[in-house]
């Protein structure tokens, strides 16, 4: 059964919410061509909860969607539909309708905002979901995405395959990395076998590598733009990389994003005609580095912190969205590359590694503060922040700031607090500077 | 016998490993009578509490112990490791990554992990750990958990409190099994002495969060109410089961952690809730308590359908939110009383 309303249908129903996200959209200062994605992912979402012979596929962050890409399943991803529901404004309400079935006030926003849309019947761009006919997951970002597929899973009575992502920690060795890697290549074969049973369709690795070439083809291209930000100025910046990330991250319309970003790429070029890494050009008074999820419902605080000529230019979180950054020609060398990539990821790195990470890119984008989003509703990704904002502030010697917020929901947002907070932040900056 | 002492979020470390290597672990559960000031200098206040409580005690205690073993739990658990090991000092810290499955793919890893484990240990400490002592431990593991059975069967028919039975869960984690053993037999004898359950309390299931301070405890026994079955990792996941003899131990270690009720950190959840309603048809009870510790995401994650599921099968549920403190949280204990009325006017979920 569909549950997912016409855009029209919707607003005929809910007026106020329309209006108030579409004011909030158009605040977002994100290019028309990049909207104009988003809105035929939502077309796409809605056609496919509608065509009985299409199958549609839930996935979280981090799974290798080719797979599902490769059954020709429809890849449904909540998460990004609960942050394009953050920028339009309207996550508040849906939290709390998630909260009164049930679900605590501490948990992850973005699940909330997703439950919570899904069963007020809410599009995607609002944060609703078709009901998906399957659900594939992980633990590899953090233990909520799993549980949340479960339940909804469970819930809607849908089959659901969870791969289990060894956690990386300080000190593993090879011999450590090698038997995570051969697990992780394990559970793609059995991800197979469950897609063929659900689908009553046999894997083919020819098609299965016809898509990984184009999604390689993708990364490669996001990977080249993201080059660029190492550039005075930046050409783009973080309010806008966290949207620009989604065409290759979400893997809808491959074809599509290929387009997209060749384009974008070919305008850079002709922008920067000098290549990327040469820093001709006037750069920005405060380049900033970013650590964890963005403030979704928050671009205001980014227009704050532009006004007083601070700019976020580097993310670990957009830039590990890239997941396909090595080519490979082979179905096994693919499976070892793609269990590569899931558990070395930028941003689930262990503090050991993660601290000459981010002197690195600091060096490399030019940074001259630090922001670290300690989010109350992603306790993985806050843990071990005090000790990153030692060791960093010790050895690249720039101000650190240490946010607390909430990814997707602006009940933890306290605006006059952290508005002084950031004017220190700045002054901190000038005087490092001077 | 000098005390190696691990941080598990639930019953995953396999104990048995460090007995054969000679050390007698001991399950850090931090000290709730003291504040975690000291933890909270590396991990964020509105982080787990019990997991900032165990910091605490290993930044006061670790220069006592031979080493610290980390099982893989909740998805912080991989970054405590790193805070760990980059604030406590000098001792050994080894990881295991206990996986979230336990199917036939993730049985195969568990074993890996766990011989890759075992050299780890035999690396550091100069010593051979063969499989014969490690059957031994396996042994005298399972007589412990076979008499921790016995005494928790005991439960519905006689007199034991609900902090008599915490403290016997808490021993079998932090005292060394040969002397356990020899505490739990006593312990039996005293047992079977004691009065028959008393008419006034009230028979509950508990679960959810893992309880690892007694006073929480005692504010049950306040409320007259009696946990004669639970599915926690300080009490019948710890002991439900025994670990297969089997040729080979690590198979046998491997088997057995993918057998038992699986926490609420391991997916799917499917198994705890065949437990659940396994020991509710097994055991009258009047009633269900929920509790989620606050912060403990898995369990908050996992209440939302476990209490409805519960509910479903016809029984009174109440769902609280607790912290982690000695201290008789009021609040609760009129909502328990509150619900003990309820259950006793309707003569028990059961009998209703």
């Amino acid at each position: 059964m569909p549950n997912m309303p016409s855009l029209l249908n919707f607003f005929i129903k809910n007026p106020k919410v329309f209006w108030t996200a579409t004011k909030n959209n158009l605040q977002q200062g994100i290019p028309l061509s990049l909207a104009a994605l988003f809105m035929d992912y939502q077309k796409k979402s809605y056609k496919a909860n509608r065509l009985p012979a299409r199958k549609v596929g839930a996935f979280s962050a981090g799974m290798p969607v080719e797979f599902l890409l490769a059954f020709d399943i429809f890849p449904a991803f909540p998460e990004a539909y609960a942050c394009m529901s953050g920028q339009a404004g309207v996550t508040q309400p849906l939290i709390e309708h998630a909260e009164g079935m049930g679900y605590s006030r501490d948990l992850c926003s973005y699940m909330k905002v997703n439950i919570g849309a899904m069963n007020k019947e809410y599009p995607c761009n609002f944060g609703g979901c078709p009901v998906p006919d399957l659900y594939i997951t992980s633990n590899g970002v953090c233990d909520t995405q799993a549980k949340w597929f479960e339940n909804e899973a469970r819930r809607h009575g849908r089959p659901y395959f969870a791969m289990d992502i060894p956690s990386p920690v300080s000190g593993s060795d090879d011999a450590k990395r090698e038997i995570d890697f051969e697990y992780q290549i394990s559970q793609m074969h059995d991800l197979i076998k469950f897609l063929e049973k659900v689908t009553g369709k046999s894997f083919s690795e020819e098609k299965f590598m016809s898509i990984i070439k184009k999604s390689q083809e993708v990364c490669g291209l996001y990977l080249e733009i993201y080059e660029y930000r190492k550039r005075f100025p930046s050409p783009l910046y973080f309010e806008v990389q966290r949207a620009f990330m989604f065409p290759q991250f979400g893997m809808w319309d491959l074809d599509g994003a290929i387009k997209y970003y060749r384009n974008m790429l070919k305008k850079l070029k002709k922008r920067y005609n000098d290549g990327p890494s040469k820093k001709i050009g006037k750069p920005e008074k405060y380049r900033l580095m970013w650590e964890g999820i963005t403030l979704w419902y928050g671009i205001d605080l980014y227009k704050d912190l532009a006004k007083k000529g601070a700019y976020v230019v580097y993310e670990p979180y957009t830039h590990a969205a890239a997941m396909r950054r090595t080519k490979t020609f082979t179905f096994d060398e693919t499976l070892r590359q793609m269990a590569i990539e899931n558990i070395s990821n930028f941003y689930t790195l262990d503090l050991e590694q993660r601290i000459p990470f981010f002197e690195q890119k600091i060096t490399e984008y030019s940074i001259d503060g630090l922001i670290l989003h300690a989010n109350l509703s992603c306790r993985p990704s806050s843990t071990g922040l005090q000790d990153l904002k030692a060791a960093i502030q010790k050895r690249a010697k720039i101000p650190i700031l240490i946010l607390n917020c909430d990814m997707d929901d602006p009940r933890a947002y306290a605006e006059g607090q952290i508005r002084n907070r950031i004017d220190s932040f700045i002054e901190m900056m000038e005087e490092n500077k001077n | 016998m000098e005390i190696f002492a691990y941080f598990d979020t639930g019953h995953e470390f396999p104990e048995e490993i460090v007995m054969a290597a000679g050390f007698s672990p001991v399950k850090i559960l931090g000290n709730v009578h003291v504040g975690t000031a000291v933890a909270d200098e590396y991990l964020f206040s509105y982080f787990c509490p019990f997991a900032r409580g165990c910091l605490a005690e290993a930044l006061g205690n670790a220069q006592n112990w031979v080493g610290i073993g980390f099982a893989h739990g909740c998805d912080a658990t991989n970054r405590h490791f790193d805070v760990w090991k980059a604030h406590v000092g000098k001792t050994p810290f080894f990881w295991v990554n206990t996986p979230m499955k336990v199917d036939t793919t993730a049985k195969g890893f568990y074993g890996k992990e766990l011989r890759r484990f075992i050299q780890t240990l035999n690396k550091q400490y100069q010593i051979e750990i063969k499989d014969e002592k490690l059957k031994d431990a396996i042994r005298l593991s399972n007589e412990a958990k076979s008499l921790m059975k016995q005494l928790a069967s005991m439960r519905t028919e006689k007199d034991i409190s609900n902090s008599d039975y915490f403290e016997m869960t808490r021993k079998a984690v932090q005292t060394p099994k040969e002397s356990l053993v020899a505490d739990l037999k006593a312990m039996l004898a005293d047992w079977k002495s004691r009065d028959p359950f008393p008419a006034e309390k009230v028979p509950i299931l508990l679960t959810g969060s893992d309880v690892t301070f007694v006073e929480w405890m005692e504010l049950l026994d306040i409320a007259d109410f009696r946990v004669v079955r639970d599915d926690l990792s300080l009490g019948e996941r710890y002991f439900t089961a025994t670990i297969p003899e089997m040729a080979d131990p690590i198979e046998a270690l491997v088997a057995y952690a993918c057998s038992i009720p699986q926490p609420a950190t391991r997916m799917p959840s499917d198994s705890r809730m065949e437990f659940l309603v396994k020991v509710l048809d097994e055991t009258k009870i009047d009633a269900v308590v929920s509790q989620n510790m606050k912060f403990c995401e898995p369990y908050a994650l996992d209440a939302v359908w476990s209490v409805a599921a519960i509910r479903q099968k016809g029984y009174d549920v109440i769902h609280l939110e607790r912290d982690y403190t000695p201290a008789t949280d009021r609040q609760l204990l009129t909502r328990l009383e509150a619900f003990k009325e309820i259950i006793q006017q309707k003569g028990g979920s059961r009998n209703a």
